[in-house]
């Protein structure tokens, strides 16, 4: 063969040989909306040059279809919201352990799988959201309170289909036991202003318009509604201080069974615990780093600091099924 | 043999819905039927009801105006009454609820004017679907119903008056009839009215 040609093939073939090597991405399948994710995935990219690309959709479809495709997935990642999630992802069989000294030095025991199959990326509180109008903050002081006869007809809730509310039954019932539990849930939809909403915006919008005076919604929807509006009459308050805190759900990450890229996938996951990612996070999403470390917005800090409660969010998994079934008894729809 | 292969694949998803009833779980069914199933099923009672009962009123009422009366703007009411075909029922609900809810623009500018205490019916009820639903459906009674006012012919119905009847007189009722129930019961109503036409 000639030099040149020589020289040609020798060029081609370590061309393809580091482009094959470029092919080392990561796919997500996430349950989070576009326009939260990008941000953070782009930044990922630019820095270590691995291309991210992922899918958005509701995650018990993501999760049906892992576990449909099976070990042909091309998932490597999930990455979804609530710890309920997690759980059941995990007791689905779809998620691998994934042990990383990096992690569990990063996040807290309490925002991960015990099992190491998933990890918690950012926190959300949900608390009580009340009028500033016709509610004076001295009149809160937990969740169980607003089952009480003077919340009667002035409490606004989502619909218990949402797995935020079914995480934060599966907490109280952890901490009061069923029976109690299903006391507290009953006052609360005998306190009930009008049917439940689809969503938490739906809420804060019924209390600034003064269709009740307070509710239970996820703080960044919160800080959403109070960015298109500042002078939004509503305010979060900060449940059961003295007692063992406020609620606290997560948006968490998991390596798949049959990712085709664990390497690449973990060095994402180890990436979206430390410093950039979770400043991005809480910046764009509004939330609280899961890694405490990093500060939380400015914006996000200035709604003040509180108690979370320290029960292990995988416990919203494991008493899902029991949460679902109570409060179907207890009439929240 | 295309078309069979074509038909399993439509038929696929349903037959994987199908089978997954082989795997059920009595415990969920039982819990289910003891406090979501009753109201559930009692919800889709009252929508069927309410709403074949307004789409039949509303459908007939107007295809009688705009087939057997005159009146200024019936030619263009002929076939704008036939827009809501256009609107899927699930925008016509986001629309209602957008704009008449509890905390939407209309109700917050009555308040503005008339008070706080200043309340609609509420949208988001039982009365609020079947209201959508309806203004959704009529259309199709609409259609058939038109259809069989002016198949029956306008001369008839003019004749049967001359000679005494009211408006709402014997000639219009029974043959209508037969049209009317296609819109709603479908095939069946269809096949028994051929029988007797």
């Amino acid at each position: 063969m000639p030099l040149v040609s020589r020289v040609f093939a020798g060029l081609a073939l370590s061309l393809c040989s580091v482009l094959a090597h470029a092919k080392d991405e990561v796919v997500v399948y996430s349950s989070r909306i576009d326009e939260l994710i990008k941000p953070v995935f782009d930044a990922y990219t630019a820095h270590t040059g691995v291309p991210i690309r992922f899918i958005t959709d509701k995650e018990a479809p993501l999760m049906q279809r892992i576990k449909a495709e099976g070990a042909n997935t091309p998932a490597d990642l999930l990455l979804t919201v609530d710890a309920g999630n997690l759980w059941q992802a995990e007791q689905m069989g779809i998620l691998q352990p994934v042990e990383s000294p990096l992690i569990d030095s990063r996040i807290p025991a309490q925002y991960r799988s015990s099992t190491h199959a998933w990890t918690g990326l950012s926190l959300r509180a949900r608390t009580i959201a009340y009028s500033t109008d016709r509610v004076k903050p001295e009149a809160l002081s937990t969740y169980e309170a607003l089952a009480g006869e003077a919340w009667e007809g002035r409490l606004c809730l989502r619909t218990a289909k949402k797995v935020y509310n079914q995480s934060l039954t599966a907490t109280l019932i952890e901490t009061h036991g069923p029976a109690e539990a299903e006391k507290v849930v009953s006052g609360w939809v005998n306190n009930l202003s009008t049917d439940v909403f689809s969503d938490d915006l739906s809420v804060l919008q019924a209390i600034a318009a003064g269709q009740c005076d307070v509710g239970i919604v996820n703080s960044y929807y919160y800080g959403r509604l109070h960015r298109e509006n500042p002078d939004l009459p509503v305010r979060l308050y900060w449940p059961n201080q003295e007692g063992r805190g406020v609620h606290v759900n997560l948006s968490g990450i998991g390596l798949t069974r049959h990712a085709p890229h664990p390497q690449a996938a973990k060095a994402l996951m180890e990436w979206l615990t430390g410093p950039d990612a979770q400043a991005i996070f809480a910046e764009v999403n509004q939330e609280f780093p899961a890694n405490p470390q990093v500060q939380p917005s400015a914006e996000v800090a200035g709604w003040g600091t509180f108690k979370a409660d320290p029960v292990a969010v995988e416990v919203a998994g494991q008493r899902q099924a029991e949460a679902i079934r109570l409060m179907d008894r207890a009439g929240w729809n | 043999m295309v078309t069979a292969v074509l038909a399993s694949l439509v038929l696929l998803p349903m037959v994987v819905l199908v089978a997954a009833w082989g795997d059920i779980q009595a415990d969920i069914w039982v819990h289910l039927w003891h406090t979501q199933l009753p109201r559930v099923l009692g919800n889709t009672l009252k929508l069927a009801t309410g709403v074949a009962v307004g789409v039949t009123l509303l459908g007939v009422s107007l295809a009688w105006l705009t087939s057997l009366c005159e009146f200024p703007g019936r030619r263009w009411l002929d076939w704008a009454l036939m827009l809501p075909f256009a609107i899927p029922a699930y925008v016509l609900a986001f629309v209602f609820v957008g704009l008449l809810d509890f905390s939407g623009p209309v109700q917050t500018l009555l308040r503005e004017w008339f008070g706080a205490g200043t309340r609609l019916p509420r949208v988001r009820s039982t009365g609020g679907v079947i209201t959508v639903l309806v203004l959704v459906f009529y259309p199709y009674v609409y259609l058939l119903a038109r259809s069989a006012f002016l198949a029956q012919g306008r001369g008839l119905s003019e004749a049967a008056r001359l000679l005494g009847c009211t408006p709402w007189g014997a000639r219009s009722a029974p043959r209508d009839r037969c049209w009317c129930v296609p819109g709603i019961d479908g095939n069946a109503g269809r096949l028994r009215c051929c029988v007797r036409v």
